[in-house]
């Protein structure tokens, strides 16, 4: 598989002023405080991969995008994006990827989206016939041609967001950079989006590295997940060998038929919460076969569930265990 | 270069989305050129000559200030201010064009609008009031006023841009662009021709760029050609080439000290 990014030793350092209130000495000795946004992180990605990129506010998740895409320079390691430098900012390079951002419109506000495709197809260079098809099919997958006469600012927030995607994508770019797309969306629009990231990806065979708060989005999408906390990756693999690593229980809930019997008792180390008719069981995967034959033994029910842990939960507990080695001194 | 003059198109096209600012930015620049005409044919009311000017040249010049104003000093440059601040620069950026030419597009866009605008305010000023106006007879001058009005334009481009870059360091850009327009105001001729402050004054501001904006161009087109020009054209050119100089080096360390927040 080819290697479309090569990430190497990258760090970039923000400089912030800080505010000492003393307001003559801000003017004239302003003092800077060095912020690390990524920390030394190396990572690869191939050809037609969907990552996820995973992390709270603030841990450099946009950063490192930014950085790939070339708006912003690193402040130190050796990246290759396509076999290009992207501060370069090479128009060979530029006509080969695309950023989206859920926050930012990338349209022009004032006119309807079909002025900004034109646009967009003439500073790609791109020939009208293959515009026509790409916006037409685009269209289509979307469900928008009957808004994309408006002006932009007349549209919501969901009808914006998928003209921006297709925006972004009428010059077929080989890597997309999706910085939370469903950002404030409702459900619906959330799932149109997510199922034409899918689709998309699976037409074009493109790379995509994805953003997002929302874990079903990720989970929907990305096989491979990059968790970042602090500047740094504390995960880079398959999705679900990270919920194999460290996701050890199972929820298994049980709507009983009457109440507990006295004697029912269960070993002290299972999680146990009890309103009746339901019964919740926190229980590790090992355990579950005999605890399973022990509740069919001893209970009535008319059902029973078992859950894998929310993978929110898994990636809190990630978290949190990255945060308890992180209190050594940097 | 089709991206270029879609880019032109669009421009145009958003200025008559938002028609009501524009109305009213050129309401102020003709109010402004009626109270000039006002001002100075009162000022000649029982002299034939100030300050070594007649009426029609005088009037002439307030007339030509009116079209140069929004030639040299209508820009778009200020846009970039906000779209460094808000990041919305990086739109810009992430797409292979030169930013450049794309700021070169917008602002061609702009002047020619305003151009327009302008001869038409000056129109009504001629059809209403009849003043004399003075042609300059020596067509020698013409291709020296097109020169030096090219000039002018960069020199305004270069500065603008430059204090629009500082917004890549701070959020306080206001400040320095208002001494700027300020200085503008006050020496670059947009109120009465440079030439009626005391020699030495004069001779001071020949050497600061201000001169080069409006003023230059319009004293050419007024009093001709002469050897007393050479000097002034290459003060002009050498500000030019330096403020070129400046604004690239503001702009390349300007984005590497970019951190786009807020996206």
């Amino acid at each position: 598989m080819t290697k479309m990014i090569k990430v190497q030793n990258l760090t970039k350092i923000y400089r912030t002023p800080i505010k000492s209130g003393n307001p003559l000495r801000d003017f004239f000795a302003r003092q800077y405080k060095q912020s690390i946004a990524l920390d030394n992180i190396s990572f690869k990605i191939g050809e037609n991969e969907l990552v996820g990129l995973i992390g709270p506010n603030g841990a450099g998740k946009t950063t490192t995008m930014k950085i790939l895409s070339g708006i912003l320079y690193p402040t130190g390691g050796d990246i290759k994006v396509l076999g290009y430098t992207p501060s370069d900012k090479k128009p060979e390079f530029l006509r080969q990827i695309a950023f989206v951002m859920g926050q930012k419109n990338q349209l022009v506000w004032e006119l309807p989206a079909t002025d900004a495709f034109e646009l967009t197809r003439t500073v790609y260079g791109i020939d009208k016939k293959h515009f026509r098809q790409t916006v037409d099919n685009l269209c289509e997958l979307l469900n928008c041609s009957s808004f994309i006469n408006q002006p932009v600012k007349t549209l919501s927030l969901g009808q914006r967001m998928r003209v921006e995607l297709i925006n972004s994508l009428i010059h077929r770019p080989k890597i997309l950079f999706l910085d939370e797309p469903t950002i404030g969306l409702d459900i619906f629009a959330q799932t149109t989006i997510i199922n034409f990231i899918k689709e998309y990806q699976e037409r074009y065979q493109s790379t995509i590295i994805l953003t997002s708060h929302y874990m079903q989005d990720v989970q929907r999408l990305a096989k491979r997940v990059i968790i970042i906390n602090h500047g740094r990756i504390i995960f880079d693999g398959q999705l679900t060998r990270l919920i194999s690593k460290y996701s050890q229980e199972k929820t298994v809930n049980i709507i009983l038929n009457h109440l507990l019997p006295e004697k029912f008792h269960l070993p002290d180390d299972i999680k146990c919460q009890y309103d009746f008719p339901t019964l919740k069981l926190n229980v590790r995967k090992e355990d579950i076969a005999s605890i399973l034959a022990y509740l069919l033994k001893e209970i009535e029910f008319n059902d029973v569930t078992i859950e894998d842990e929310p993978i929110e939960e898994v990636i809190k507990k990630i978290f949190t265990s990255s945060q308890n080695k992180e209190s050594r001194p940097k | 270069m089709e991206k270029y003059l879609k880019i032109f198109q669009i421009t145009f096209a958003q200025y008559f989305v938002y028609r009501l600012s524009f109305i009213l930015w050129r309401a102020r620049n003709f109010f402004n050129l009626i109270f000039l005409y006002f001002l100075w044919t009162s000022v000649f009311h029982n002299q034939k000559i100030v300050f070594n000017y007649t009426i029609d040249k005088l009037i002439t010049y307030i007339i030509l200030i009116n079209i140069m104003t929004a030639i040299v000093l209508g820009t778009r440059t200020t846009d970039v201010t906000e779209d460094i601040l808000s990041g919305n620069i990086a739109n810009d950026l992430l797409k292979p064009m030169s930013f450049f030419k794309v700021i070169i597009s917008r602002e061609s866009a702009d002047k020619i609008i305003n151009f327009l605008f302008s001869l038409v305010e000056v129109l009504v000023l001629l059809t209403v009031f009849h003043p004399k106006v003075f042609l300059q007879p020596d067509f020698a001058a013409y291709p020296l006023f097109i020169l030096t009005l090219i000039i002018g334009i960069a020199i305004s481009f270069f500065i603008s841009l430059s204090l629009s870059f500082i917004s890549f360091w701070s959020a306080e850009t206001w400040a320095p662009r208002f001494i700027y327009m300020t200085l503008v105001s006050l020496v670059a001729g947009t109120f009465f021709p440079l030439d009626v402050l005391p020699k030495p004054v004069y001779n001071f501001l020949l050497l600061t760029p201000f001169p080069y904006l409006v003023y230059f161009p319009s004293k050419i087109f007024i009093s001709g050609v002469s050897s007393s020009l050479i000097w002034p054209i290459i003060i002009s050119l050498i500000w030019c080439i330096l403020l070129y100089r400046i604004m690239l080096i503001v702009w390349k360390n300007g984005i590497r000290n970019y951190s786009a927040y807020g996206r």
